[in-house]
């Protein structure tokens, strides 16, 4: 069962776009690790959609939802 | 007064009608400089990025200063003086004393931009003697027009009428309530203006006593690193000036926004206290590689600063706590549960949200540029435009623009016009900018420099540790593009909520702070003897490094070879040996390579 926003899942999958495309750069610089940027970006985006899919299918879900408030 | 004030509480706009209209042009005045130097800013992103060139690099100065002057003078200023007049008459439940005065302060702030930019643009016109290239870090040798300086000036006076203002109607309201400590809001206005009446000193005496004169032609002569460090001793605490009404938002809005109360009143005056001591005399760590400062007073700077962090984490403490405090009352529950109890669908809410987990990375960022050593690395690179897009350019931009999605509509009686847009909009200044300053700080990081029109990175190898220059221009243009668009959504919507229909009941009452002022020592209260600390350790920072600088450079002007003396010796060597032997042609190579 969904128990996510569509706010919520817009605000989540930018958070996630933003940390998971920062470790890219936290790879290069401290570990020297050179990521291709257009198949690390295009992983980074795909990711992010199925997971905002996930959430709004309910196929993804954060326990009880009756935690939730109004 | 609305007929139907019965459905909901009475608006700021319903209580005090003359302050709303000064407030709402005060933030207007804000919106119309952030939409103009958005422009600027996207013309200089898509230029240095070679992605959409359509000028010619000599006007990339005269673009970079409208974008610096119209966001962090215009923008930021105009907003603060709109959001302290109002948290100013609404804490202290009373009207402000001459209407007149008012509008006088906010004249003189729109003609002092006026004057300003007029200069600016001038740069635009090849047959015209306007220009004002310098920069917002406008110090010599950097000259501008001197209507630009009478600009500023105007503006600085109109800043601090405002503040004789606010204090005119604190000092009305002490008569009548002798007994009473000072409401927090009004305490944050008045503790920010005496923290900026400090500062100016510095920019009154390097734009009076130097810049302006210099610039009309009353002398020749002008010492540079005097008016840098006049100019930081003011270019550092107005970053604060810009931070603190961002402050009194996250102290006092978000957690009602939150759906609870501020964890500690007393936290948050001894923060504003610790901005109004430490704030200036810490300017000199922006001129870490200036050569005429000695390295001592230098670590005195950093010193200072690294102890700026802490009220930035006590705030961060009491906010979070605040803000759990809200989603504990909304049935939030669990170690971490309870964020998700949160308004995250509130725009005003998930703004203030993004700004302040923003400004965390920023403050990692400012640790570097702080530190002596580290700072060498980042000096004057991408990573000082990249840190601080992260502090004044969403902690303080996104928090105003959050702040008006809560606040527009209890000055107009007008609802907001779309709160979808207004989410969207937040969001994707968060994207926008995580991808900007994130190549700005990795392109720093590279040594890319700042302040330049095209850094192509072309006709010579360069390995980049990771990725590619090109690449990170790419992201730099794209979060650049990301925020244009933002801050059109912001405006537009703006605008489309104020051509809306008048309703009645938007008021949203403050809640009261769990801890309350009655739980703080009364001495926290007590503005002369802060003010009174604030100006000794001003000159205990400050009196050794100006009085070193003028006796070795004079108040006009050097009056030294402004070249390195250490190469003279090698150059006049290696004339002398040159030709004859193996040292002679290395004094030669090394007096060809240095300046």
């Amino acid at each position: 069962m969904k128990d996510t926003s569509q706010a919520g899942i817009l605000l989540g999958s930018a958070v996630l776009f933003v940390i998971i495309w920062e470790i890219r750069s936290a790879l290069g610089v401290m570990a020297g690790i050179d990521t291709h940027p257009v198949i690390y970006g295009a992983a980074t985006l795909i990711f992010v959609i199925l997971v905002a899919i996930g959430l709004n299918l309910g196929l993804i879900s954060f326990g009880d939802s009756s935690e939730k408030t109004s | 007064m609305s007929e139907q004030l019965e459905s909901g509480a009475p608006t700021f706009l319903d209580r005090f009608p003359q302050e709303a209209k000064v407030v709402r042009a005060a933030l207007g005045s804000s919106f119309v400089a952030l939409f103009l130097g958005a422009l600027f800013g996207i013309v200089q992103t898509l230029h240095r990025t070679d992605v959409f060139r359509f000028m010619d690099a000599e006007y990339y100065y005269t673009v970079l200063t409208a974008h610096g002057v119209l966001m962090v003078v215009s923008f930021t200023i105009f907003f603060l003086v709109g959001i302290y007049t109002w948290g100013v008459v609404r804490s202290l439940d009373r009207p402000l004393e001459n209407i007149r005065f008012t509008w006088a302060w906010y004249g003189m702030m729109v003609a002092g931009t006026l004057l300003a930019v007029v200069p600016i643009l001038g740069g635009f016109v090849d047959t015209s003697e306007l220009s004002a290239d310098v920069l917002f870090t406008f110090y010599a040798p950097k000259q501008a027009h001197p209507l630009f300086y009478g600009g500023l000036s105007v503006f600085l006076i109109g800043t601090w009428m405002a503040g004789a203002d606010w204090f005119r109607s604190y000092f009305a309201w002490k008569q009548e309530n002798p007994d009473e400590r000072i409401p927090l809001q009004t305490f944050m206005a008045l503790i920010t203006m005496l923290m900026w009446y400090i500062a100016s000193i510095g920019i009154t005496i390097a734009v009076v006593g130097f810049l302006l004169p210099w610039s009309l032609g009353l002398f020749n002569d002008i010492n540079a690193l005097l008016t840098r460090t006049l100019f930081w001793f003011w270019g550092h605490p107005v970053v604060y000036f810009w931070l603190m009404p961002a402050y009194m938002l996250w102290y006092t809005v978000l957690p009602t926004i939150s759906g609870g109360r501020l964890f500690s009143d007393p936290l948050g005056r001894v923060v504003f206290i610790l901005f109004l001591m430490l704030s200036t005399p810490v300017g000199i760590h922006h001129q870490y590689l200036d050569p005429g400062i000695s390295e001592g007073f230098k670590a005195i700077a950093m010193t200072n600063t690294m102890f700026l962090l802490l009220p930035s984490l006590l705030t961060a403490f009491t906010v979070v706590a605040s803000m759990e405090h809200g989603a504990r009352q909304r049935g939030g529950t669990g170690l971490f549960g309870w964020l998700r109890a949160l308004p995250w669908r509130d725009p005003a809410f998930t703004g203030m949200t993004l700004a302040g987990l923003m400004f965390a990375a920023g403050g990692f960022s400012g640790m570097v540029n702080a530190g002596l050593n580290i700072n060498y690395l980042v000096h004057n690179t991408l990573w000082v435009p990249g840190h601080f897009h992260l502090t004044v350019g969403t902690a303080v931009a996104l928090t105003f623009m959050a702040g008006t999605y809560w606040l527009w509509p209890q000055l107009t009686n007008r609802e907001l016009y779309s709160r979808p847009i207004a989410l969207a909009q937040v969001i994707l200044w968060f994207v926008g900018m995580a991808l900007m300053s994130n190549a700005m700080h990795v392109a720093g990081l590279f040594g890319m420099p700042r302040r330049t029109a095209e850094p192509q990175y072309e006709g010579f190898d360069f390995t980049a540790t990771f990725g590619s220059i090109a690449e990170f221009d790419l992201q730099l243009a794209i979060g650049g593009t990301l925020l244009t668009i933002s801050t059109l959504l912001f405006v537009v919507n703006i605008a489309l909520t104020s051509a809306g229909p008048k309703v009645s009941g938007l008021g949203k009452p403050l809640s009261e702070p769990l801890s309350g002022p009655e739980d703080s020592p009364e001495i926290l209260d007590n503005l002369k003897l802060w003010i009174v600390i604030a100006l000794v350790l001003v000159v205990l920072a400050y009196t050794l490094p100006l009085a070193s600088i003028i006796e070795r450079g004079g108040v006009f002007g050097p009056g030294v070879d402004p070249v390195p003396m250490v190469v003279e010796p090698l150059v006049a060597y290696a004339e002398a040996a040159a030709g004859e032997s193996a040292v002679g042609r290395l004094a030669t190579a090394i007096g060809g390579v240095l300046p």
